[in-house]
């Protein structure tokens, strides 16, 4: 089981800052223990890709 | 095309989660050059990339982060040198001998800081071409081959 971590985006903490209420919107990013970036399925994105940012940033809403 | 961009410390501030694609620092020259891949895409393009070349520079400082090994990268850093990869995780400019900027990119990298005289940004559109499970970058306005590490040349 590969040791993951969770990039904590600015956004995410402007996201956490504004959630006075219940609910929070934003982004967060997961590397793996290689720094590598993964997609929202855990998958590996090449950053050659041209759709690196897009598919690496994963959109988050909830409490 | 390489185009020159205006209000570039506008645009660093509007860089958070940027992949940094490379820094390299002159001290002979004073010049510092930081490479990001860019969000502003023109229309129809696959990717674009950001150069922000800072001049007048003093005071460089690799800011150290939580992974020692990655210490080795000093006045230079290139993503091709690594396996994985770093965003643009903080930004901070103020006024200290001409202009104080800190850009920070994570725990386990750190982060550079400086003063410098000037900034200029440029930016290079791109389309991109799969080639098995890598991708090759051309030029968007006249198809001159880019390599994804080296945008600019």
């Amino acid at each position: 089981m590969p040791r993951l971590h969770m990039r904590a985006t600015p956004l995410r903490y402007a996201a956490c800052k504004a959630a006075a209420d219940t609910r929070a919107n934003g982004y967060f990013g997961w590397q793996n223990e290689n720094n590598e970036f993964l997609d929202i399925d855990g998958n590996v994105v090449n950053q050659s890709a041209p759709d690196f940012s897009e598919r690496t940033h994963i959109m988050y809403e909830g409490p | 095309m390489i185009r020159s961009i205006d209000d570039p410390v506008s645009i660093m501030k509007g860089l958070l989660e940027s992949l940094l694609i490379s820094y390299r620092h002159d001290g002979s020259t004073q010049r510092l050059e930081v490479v990001f891949d860019y969000w502003k895409k023109t229309t129809g393009a696959d990717r674009a990339f950001l150069r922000l070349r800072f001049s007048g520079v003093s005071e460089f400082s690799r800011t150290s982060g939580l992974v020692p090994d990655l210490q080795r990268f000093a006045a230079s850093f290139s993503t091709a040198d690594v396996k994985g990869g770093y965003v643009l995780q903080s930004v901070e400019i103020g006024q200290h001998n001409g202009i104080r900027v800190a850009l920070g990119f994570g725990h386990s990298f750190g982060g550079i800081s400086f003063n410098c005289t000037e900034v200029t940004a440029d930016v290079r559109n791109a389309r991109a071409n799969k080639n098995g499970a890598d991708w090759d970058y051309f030029d968007f306005d006249d198809g001159t081959p880019i390599q994804f590490e080296a945008p600019f040349g």
